[in-house]
């Protein structure tokens, strides 16, 4: 089983540096293909989002491929191999791969902690015994199950998309090993929860790269341990992070139809109705002072983050925040909420302000911005 | 190699092998595709289930297929299908809200708020529970505390500081609520934590689940009576007779002083960690012998488990018993389909669930056949326990009992405290070899746990579960005190008796200065002058004085929908025989049926739904705003006619919006019937007031303004007096 296994990664990694090439043919079918689901950034829309760290169906590149070739059942992303030749599928799968950037097709098997006492945390360690799990994770992140009790040893390919300086930035309880290309990049081992530590920094180039992490604590409610990787003056990736346990990501994105979306967002009050209109112009207006405090264009809004756990973190407006948008809808001293509906574009919202019914309708008008209507 | 992997095979081995009793069976349901953690179930009367989904999702399943209700929900913790209504309600964490499909196309198409008159911070645990109904239709939901913030009540007096982890920072946090309908919030009950269970008996009772933590020595099921407090004090700022810095200066044993226990302890890791809603089995033995028994599931041990209560001295308390275990999640709510089937929406989500789905729909079915050897139940009896059994028991084995307490503080959860073994004496086996009775020594407020490891059943059966919890808050008095008089009516939900002694006194605010409450009678108002009485034997004096006087005085003219003002005054009395219902006892009778108690309670204690204000023997007043005997005080009352169908059948019982000294006192409120006997059809009556034994009342500026729209007027009405609100609203 663990051969089996280890075979099948190395020949991955194999496959993917001798793949990089040709990328343009891919461009072309995906602008004219794929665009109208997964967006020209492919950022998503009707499909999935192929540049975050979620990837349902795998993101190595045998697994990317047979998603295009034999489509996904139940929904609309057909069997492609029925339409184009294997090489122009190969080219979008590079093409596709060649987006991505951080953490990628990430493998997390667990080991018994007894057979590494007194050892110092080396790959070759793991190598000559057996896993008690392995598990190619959707997230392209690590993460352990609660009550945790055993060794993590995470593998994945790292993409790079811009050279430079990067390194390490680690927390946690316990001891850590981190492995580039088959380099060690940082020890540590604390008895006690301490402060940051920072890796040696190490340059990378553009392209894909071995990354291997190995990580033990002590067994406790949920992991301490946090990973991510940082470019100098630059960007930085999670290596660790929570699971959205067997979920699957959410976006709201607009439609034909207008949505009133009610969610938690940071800095918005909790009584706020989001108004996403079929121009993907989204309103914050806020139901206890009758006031639109907010807006955006080409907004969507991202729900992934409030999905884990016991939703401590708030979904995620996307767009450009439009400039003075703010403006008072209803004049008053207290405001009740009676209802809102949707019909076609247009949003209708009843209230009662000082106890006198008021409503309002608010569709979209251009292509970033709206008509109010009492 | 091999020891981890043994290891391993044992330990998920365990957490997979339910223990599931004879008869029974867990189907389990596939879910929608998309992010679903279902948080809530109904079913509607056509069969189809409904679930609501932390994502914010509605879906229902007719047959095999899933479809989309509604969407973009905030956190829905819970969903009831209103078959009146035709329309579903969830708890919303920002308001209770009705789901409304116009074309009948299985897509909501309006979104409605109910009420979002409690407050939110935006602090992630203020989770909002429910809704149940009761049988007016009413609708009941559980605000839960906040995780952080700066409000909370760290002090764990006499046992050391620590804990008090839970804040109070918005109006209403720590509460349970009803709403009548669109609009109305009616705060019931305070002192919960993490309330995630909710659930009303057939018999209109509310219940509610709590989590332990601070201030909650364990998992508890609380039968929730309207006005009691329920232990964690952060949520007291909301009652008009506390105020934060009042809280802060109390201790542990000054709360323990108001504290209603929970009727029964869920004992932790044993029963449940973290227990979902009640549900009662109204299946009449479609889901086997457990007939009227409680069923709750638990998020964290991912069982069902049963309870029962039973009235000890006026207060329910009783016992709870592992039923079912090895769900594929953590049960949070549960519905009986028409064919006795048990369901629960299950989720593992941010709480760790012992069954390791991250979420589930599941359900339990009866083979209607086998019956499983369980404890059935245990009654306390006044000298031991009685315990009885599915099936008739083998060999006779005495029970193990051993008993504790708790502590009452702030610190997280509260190990056993004085545990004991307890020697039991004097077995008995009834001749049906099914209930075992024994002597064990008694004592209040402990939890005793009957433990027959051993029993077997004649088919040498052992028992799935072997241990029974009885929470003992109480020994059985000499003799039980006789409930109050029913005339007819219930006062649903509130859990309270027509005049029970029991019943928390309503809290004594300030009314408002004497000069604010005299209103003049407005141009479209009819002046209740000597002109407009029937009863010669009330006469006004010069100055326009009525005084009570021999019979009943009824206006000449009758009367509907109306706002009305008064003014009264008590005659000062210093008999010591004259208290409690006899100071100053009139009434006014609205429709000359429903009586708003005219009484003195100004330092003079009586039953709570006899207080000054009160709908008597139904609704005490919010607050007790009285002032001295020999000052004029006043009453501004809105009320709505009772709408009655062509058949006499009550469509919409009489409301009530009421200030006393200009202080609110009843926010529109429903009134269950007439003062003695239930709702009878009629039209317009006339305004009465009553003649009463007792010391002398005077009326002054009587006025009425007949058929006053009551729904459009509420709004304003509510809002007549400045500050006259004594708390939020």
């Amino acid at each position: 089983m663990k051969f089996k296994y280890f075979t099948l990664f190395i020949f991955s990694i194999f496959a993917y540096q001798v793949a990089f090439s040709g990328t343009e043919r891919g461009r072309e079918i995906y602008s004219q293909i794929c665009v109208t689901c997964h967006g020209p950034n492919l950022d998503g829309g009707i499909g999935p989002n192929l540049i975050d760290s979620y990837w349902k169906n795998g993101d190595s590149q045998d697994a990317v491929y047979r998603s295009i070739a034999k489509g996904i059942t139940g929904t609309e992303m057909i069997a492609y191999e029925l339409v184009y030749p294997e090489k122009d599928l190969r080219s979008v799968t590079e093409f596709i791969l060649d987006k991505q950037e951080g953490n990628r097709d990430t493998l997390r098997s667990s080991y018994s902690r007894d057979y590494f006492q007194g050892k110092r945390l080396h790959p070759d360690l793991f190598d000559s015994i057996e896993s008690i799990s392995q598990k190619k994770l959707p997230e392209n992140f690590y993460y352990v199950e609660r009550m945790f009790d055993g060794v993590l040893r995470g593998q994945s390919i790292l993409h790079i998309k811009s050279p430079g300086k990067y390194r390490f930035n680690i927390s946690g309880k316990g001891r850590t090993s981190i492995w580039v290309n088959g380099k060690e990049m940082h020890y540590s081992n604390d008895s006690k929860p301490k402060d940051t530590h920072i890796s040696k920094e190490f340059e990378l180039p553009p392209g894909t790269h071995d990354l291997e992490i190995l990580h033990e604590e002590p067994t406790s409610h949920s992991m301490r341990f946090y990973a991510r990787l940082q470019k100098l003056n630059g960007e930085h990736w999670m290596l660790t992070g929570k699971s959205l346990e067997g979920s699957v990501p959410k976006v709201v994105r607009s439609s034909e139809k207008a949505k009133v979306i009610r969610k938690w967002i940071s800095g918005l009050p909790p009584r706020t109705l989001l108004l996403l209109l079929p121009n993907q112009v989204m309103l914050a207006y806020d139901s206890s002072t009758g006031k639109i405090v907010k807006g955006w264009e080409s907004a969507f809004l991202n729900q992934t983050p409030s999905l884990d756990s016991r939703s401590q973190k708030q979904s995620e407006v996307k767009g450009k925040e439009l400039p003075d948008i703010a403006k008072t809808i209803l004049k008053g001293e207290h405001f009740n909420l009676l209802h809102y509906e949707t019909i076609g574009d247009t949003v209708t919202i009843a209230s009662l302000v000082d106890g006198k019914p008021k409503n309002f309708s608010i569709s979209p008008e251009g292509k970033n911005s709206y008509k109010l209507t009492f | 190699m091999k020891k981890i992997s043994i290891f391993f095979f044992l330990f998920s081995f365990s957490i997979l092998d339910g223990q599931i009793p004879a008869g029974y069976k867990i189907q389990t349901v596939p879910l929608p595709r998309g992010s679903v953690s279902v948080l809530g179930l109904c079913h509607k009367p056509d069969g189809t289930l409904a679930i609501c989904t932390w994502e914010g999702e509605v879906w229902e399943r007719k047959g095999e297929i899933w479809t989309k209700f509604a969407e973009n929900l905030m956190e829905p913790n819970g969903i009831h299908y209103d078959e009146k209504e035709e329309a579903y309600y969830v708890g919303q964490k920002p308001e209770l809200t009705r789901l409304i499909d116009f074309d009948k196309d299985g897509v909501c198409d309006r979104y409605e708020c109910i009420t979002d008159a409690f407050g939110i911070s935006s602090e992630y645990h203020e989770y909002h529970f429910g809704p149940v109904v009761d049988s007016l239709g009413r609708k009941y939901a559980s605000l839960n505390l906040g995780a952080r913030g700066e409000f909370t009540v760290p002090d764990g007096k006499p046992f050391g500081k620590g804990g008090g982890n839970m804040s109070y920072n918005a109006p209403w946090r720590g509460w349970v609520y009803r709403s009548d309908r669109k609009g109305h919030f009616q705060p019931l009950a305070s002192g919960f934590r993490s309330p995630c269970g909710i659930g009303m008996s057939p018999d209109d009772e509310l219940f509610i689940t709590d989590n332990q933590g601070d201030w909650v020595a364990d998992c508890a099921l609380y039968h929730v009576r309207e006005g009691n407090f329920y232990g964690h004090p952060a949520s007291l700022p909301a009652r008009p007779d506390f105020t934060k810095d009042k809280v802060l200066s109390l201790t542990a044993q000054d709360f323990e002083k108001i504290r209603t226990p929970p009727a029964v302890w869920l004992v932790r890791e044993e029963i449940a960690n973290s227990p979902g809603s009640p549900i009662w089995d109204t299946t009449s033995g479609k889901f086997g012998p457990f007939s009227g028994q409680i069923f709750v599931g638990d998020q964290r041990q991912s069982n069902y488990f049963r309870c029962g209560v039973e009235k000890v001295n006026g207060e329910y308390q009783g016992w709870c018993v592992d039923f079912l275990r090895g769900l594929e999640s953590g049960p949070v709510k549960m519905s009986f389909d028409s064919q006795g089937r048990l369901w629960s929406a299950q989720v593992g989500r941010g709480w760790f669930s012992k069954g390791g789905k991250r979420t589930a729909i599941q359900y339990v079915e009866w083979d209607k056949k086998t019956t499983p050897f369980a404890i059935h139940s245990a009654n306390l009896t006044k000298t031991g326990f009685a315990v009885q059994f599915t099936e008739r028991i083998g060999k006779k084995m005495t029970p193990k009992v051993s008993s504790w307490g708790y502590h009452y503080y702030s610190t997280y959860g509260s190990p056993p405290v004085d545990q004991q073994e307890l020697k039991v004496s004097n077995y008995q086996l009834s001749k049906d070899r099914k209930t075992v009775t024994f002597d064990v020594p008694l004592s209040e407020n402990k939890i005793y746990a009957i433990t027959f490891s051993e029993q077997k059943n004649t088919e040498a059966k052992l028992l799935d579960f072997d241990t029974i919890y009885y929470t003992l808050n109480q020994v059985r008095p000499p003799s039980e005190p006789r409930p109050g008089r029913n005339v007819g009516w219930t006062l649903a939900g509130s859990s309270w008796n027509r005049n029970d002694k029991n019943r928390p006194l309503p809290p004594v605010v300030s009314p408002l200065p004497r000069e604010k409450c005299t209103l003049p009678a407005p141009k479209n108002a009819t002046v209740l002058d000597s002109s407009q009485w029937t009863n010669p034997n009330w006469k006004f004096d010069k100055k326009g004085t009525m005084a009570r006087s021999k019979g009943n005085n009824s206006t000449k003219k009758a009367y509907g929908d109306a706002r009305i003002h008064l003014e009264f005054r008590f005659d000062p009395s210093d008999n010591p025989d004259w208290k409690g219902q006899l100071y100053g006892n009139s009434g006014i009778f609205l429709m000359s049926g429903y009586e708003m108690q005219v009484v003195n309670s100004f330092q003079n204690p009586t039953f709570a739904d006899g207080t000054c204000g009160s709908i008597y023997g139904q609704h005490p007043p919010r607050v007790n705003a009285s002032r001295k005997p020999g000052e004029w005080q006043s009453y501004d009352i809105l009320m709505k006619a009772p709408v009655f169908s062509s058949q006499g059948k009550v469509d919409e019982p009489l409301r009530v919006t009421a200030f006393h000294n200009g202080i609110l006192i009843h926010n529109d409120v429903w009134v269950y019937g007439e003062v003695g006997g239930p709702y009878k059809k009629h039209d317009k009556r006339p305004l009465m007031i009553q003649d009463h034994k007792g010391t002398g009342v005077s009326f002054r500026n009587l006025w009425i303004i007949e058929d006053f729209p009551y729904d459009s007027a509420l709004p304003e009405f509510r809002n007549i007096f400045p500050n006259g609100l004594a708390s939020s609203i």
